[in-house]
């Protein structure tokens, strides 16, 4: 016999009751020679699980309307637990737990099945994108990536590089049709754009010391076009961050961005190494030397003080700043360059399209091209503008 | 504190054993205790365990439990409050709010964009941001909602009788007059929004009440505002200061830079910052506390803050460090933390008469407070 108190659920008023817990049900004797109520413990509910330290329970049978009974006892509890075990913490956690541990699990094996093998949902979803929709994304990548330069527009620069682009598109084997600008923005950087655009910037004209560094440039950047990288990025990124917000209730913790980010530059790394190869095999079907592409990797890794010794990165602490890079290091990417044998080339372009390429975004008195911006790039440079909306990893493709 | 006590039972005609004999009932204010929940620490870990190994979605019944703890920690009169709330309603809210909602505006954005171009990117910040702080407002109205209608004491449940959309509305246009008013609107709103909280409020069938009356809070507002400005112009000056005796040329790029002495000055200055802003707003919080509780009656008989600034921030102080210093994993002791100052600083100054209060026949709401969690905030 336990004391408690009993509320019928209709009014906030409650009264004294002795309580009976047989084997399988609770007698709650309401006195003054009324019937006792039985409520049977497949039934009953309590308002908090019950465990080890609970001093008093508040029992309710969800059949009775609102009916409650309080009995602050800790022994009661105790009992309740041993004859309705479903009560307990544990048993409800596991009940519900459970389902979602196995799906949990379920969907790690996919995500394993995805990462193991060429499967790439991301990919699949950006091939199904109309070519209107991919150009119309595209134009908005390089308006938030020229941060308000202006394209560059002479005639004689334009001619040169149509001649570089059909050239290099040729030997590309693909029939894509690459639309080629070149950005009067000092930051030496080029990008590949969904609906294959490609955006060079002038100061890599400015740094290049001749077509063939920037035909090296445009074929990795066309590589990109090709395998539809950009547009798998930005559809990786919107599903990745859609399925992180929704795991963490949509309050985007930081732990989880930081893993989103590194995913992306994961998958960034081996798109980087796919279009150096694409770029390679177009340079030789084009009988351009990469030699060019390689002095330019160089003269780039300079600026940025970048190692380009490939024994220079072992280590733990270089395979964390691997991680955090979206492009393979130059040396790695440099050795790749240089393991192709010789084989014969002609210059990229002839010198009067060259001096035309470098001028097309005009040309000082003397005929030199713009200088470079006074100030040396810093490697925060590389980052678009503050305010530009679209991140930077995904949707831009930077050499 | 005192020990609750209980009238006496059939077995125990003097009411429970070690406790002080029962009080005629109906003439006493009721009690509002708090007895501490155990296990909570055990459940903190149980809970991040299982959200980990569940990528994050046992987080709702997680939730759901701790608050089932909370709520029967708090006793009125002895009897403990029942949560009757589930893991599977605020899942499926969760579900609901991020497919009519997230995702919409999500694509909103996008399609603005790629369709008006950069001026696409303003008016979809624009409307987001009038969307969200409307919805906003609504979410926290439902939230509140769906928590009273899963509060019962002695098997009877609270309600909310409005749905949210004026409420929204009001939080919307009210937070668009606050750069317009410098601020000055700020006590008033959100006296005028407790207010269409409270009126909407029933426990059973019958209502609370709210007296609005904004005017008390200004006294605090104007020390605030005031010392808020002065505060700003000196720590301005305290920045300026640092940065024009601590500048030094950094060897690689030879552009200027803080010395790494100017550096901790100014983390030192902003958190002297940090905590004078504390201290101010657990003042002002305390103040509306109080006068909230003033303002709010319940059959006729208000209730009685006794927070204190310096207790509040104590309170909050020490959640945040607690919370920081275990990466979320105690949150739940917080919660229960502030849900226990909370208890321990209002009181009813008058006697209730619970017999009269029947039950209400109100809707319930099956699905939980989806637009609250997407918008990451929560009660206590």
């Amino acid at each position: 016999m336990f004391d408690g108190r009993f509320s019928d659920g209709r009014t906030a008023a409650s009264r004294p009751v002795c309580v009976t817990l047989g084997p399988d049900a609770l007698e709650i004797d309401l006195g003054e020679g009324a019937q006792p109520l039985v409520w049977p413990l497949s039934q009953v509910e309590t308002a908090e699980p019950l465990n080890r330290s609970a001093i008093d329970v508040l029992v309710h049978e969800p059949g009775r309307g609102g009916a409650t009974l309080f009995v602050p006892e800790g022994i009661f509890a105790r009992q309740l637990a041993i004859r309705a075990p479903q009560l307990t913490g544990r048993a409800q956690r596991w009940r519900v737990a459970r389902v979602w541990v196995w799906l949990t699990a379920a969907a790690a094996v996919i995500a394993g099945i995805i990462a193991f093998t060429d499967i790439s949902p991301a990919r699949s979803i950006a091939r199904l994108l109309p070519n209107k929709t991919r150009i119309a994304i595209g134009k908005q990548v390089i308006a938030s990536m020229s941060g308000g330069h202006q394209a560059c527009e002479s005639d004689q620069g334009k001619a040169a590089l149509a001649a570089l682009v059909a050239r290099l598109s040729a030997a590309s084997g693909s029939t894509k049709h690459f639309d080629v600008k070149v950005i009067d923005s000092g930051v030496i950087n080029a990008f590949a754009a969904p609906g294959e655009q490609i955006v060079i910037m002038r100061g890599v004209l400015d740094k290049a010391e001749s077509a063939d560094e920037v035909a090296g440039v445009l074929a990795h950047e066309m590589g990109h076009g090709i395998e539809l990288h950009p547009e798998t990025g930005i559809v990786r990124l919107v599903g990745l961050t859609a399925i992180t917000e929704f795991m963490l209730g949509g309050s985007g913790g930081t732990l989880a961005n930081v893993g989103l980010l590194l995913t992306s530059n994961s998958y960034s790394r081996q798109a980087e190494r796919e279009a150096d190869a694409h770029a390679l095999s177009t340079l030789k079907q084009a009988q351009i030397s990469t030699t060019g592409f390689a002095a330019f990797f160089r003269r780039v890794a300079k600026i940025y003080g970048e190692s380009t010794d490939q024994n220079s990165h072992s280590g733990v602490g270089s395979i964390a700043t691997d991680m955090m890079r979206t492009h393979p290091s130059t040396a790695e990417r440099l050795s790749a360059i240089e393991a192709v044998a010789p084989y014969p080339a002609t210059p990229a372009l002839d010198d009067a399209q060259w001096r035309a390429l470098k001028t097309i975004c005009g040309a000082s008195a003397d005929g030199a091209p713009k200088p470079s911006p006074r100030v040396k790039p810093a490697p925060s440079q590389r980052a678009p503008q503050p305010g530009t909306r679209m991140p930077p990893r995904e949707n831009q493709r930077d050499i | 504190m005192s020990t609750p006590t209980f009238p006496p039972s059939p077995r125990n005609p003097q009411g429970f054993g070690h406790r002080r004999a029962a009080r005629p009932p109906g003439l006493a204010p009721p009690h509002l205790g708090w007895n501490e929940p155990a296990g909570l620490v055990a459940l903190s870990f149980t809970n991040i365990t299982l959200k980990f190994v569940t990528l994050g979605i046992y987080q709702f019944w997680g939730k759901t439990e701790v608050r089932k703890r909370i709520w029967s920690a708090i006793r009125i009169d002895g009897e403990p409050l029942g949560y009757t709330g589930t893991g599977n309603e605020l899942f499926k809210g969760f579900v609901v709010v991020f497919g009519a909602i997230l995702v919409p505006l999500l694509l909103m954005s996008l399609v603005l964009s790629i369709v008006l171009g950069p001026a696409g990117y303003v008016v979809s910040y624009v409307a987001t941001l009038l969307i969200t702080t409307y919805l906003y407002g609504v979410g926290a109205y439902r939230a509140q909602r769906y928590r009273l209608t899963r509060t019962q004491w002695r098997g009877i449940r609270g309600t909310m009788t409005g749905n949210g959309w004026g409420y929204g509305w009001t939080s919307l246009w009210t937070a668009l007059l606050i750069p317009f008013t410098l601020g000055w609107i700020y006590p008033w709103r959100a006296t005028r929004l407790q207010r269409m909280l409270v009126d909407d409020m029933r426990f059973g069938d019958q209502p609370f009440t709210f007296n609005e009356n904004s005017g008390p809070l200004y006294g605090r507002f104007i020390a605030l505002w005031v010392g808020g400005l002065i505060l700003y112009a000196a720590a301005s000056a305290g920045i300026a200061a640092i940065a024009s005796t601590h500048m030094i040329e950094a060897a690689a790029t030879q552009k200027m830079q803080l010395s790494p002495e100017g550096a901790a000055l100014t983390m030192a200055l902003l958190l002297g910052l940090y905590l004078i802003g504390l201290v101010a707003s657990s003042w002002y919080r305390a103040g509306q506390f109080n006068l909230f509780a003033a303002s709010t009656s319940f059959e006729g008989v208000p209730l009685r803050g006794t927070m204190t600034g310096l207790g509040l921030m104590a309170l909050t102080l020490t959640n945040v460090l607690f919370v920081l210093v275990t990466f979320g994993v105690f949150a739940p002791l917080a919660q229960a933390r502030s849900a226990r100052y909370f208890l321990r600083h209002l009181e009813f100054t008058g006697p209730i008469a619970f017999d009269a209060i029947a039950q209400a026949a109100a809707d319930r709401e099956t699905k939980g407070e989806g637009l609250a969690q997407a918008f990451d905030f929560d009660a206590f």
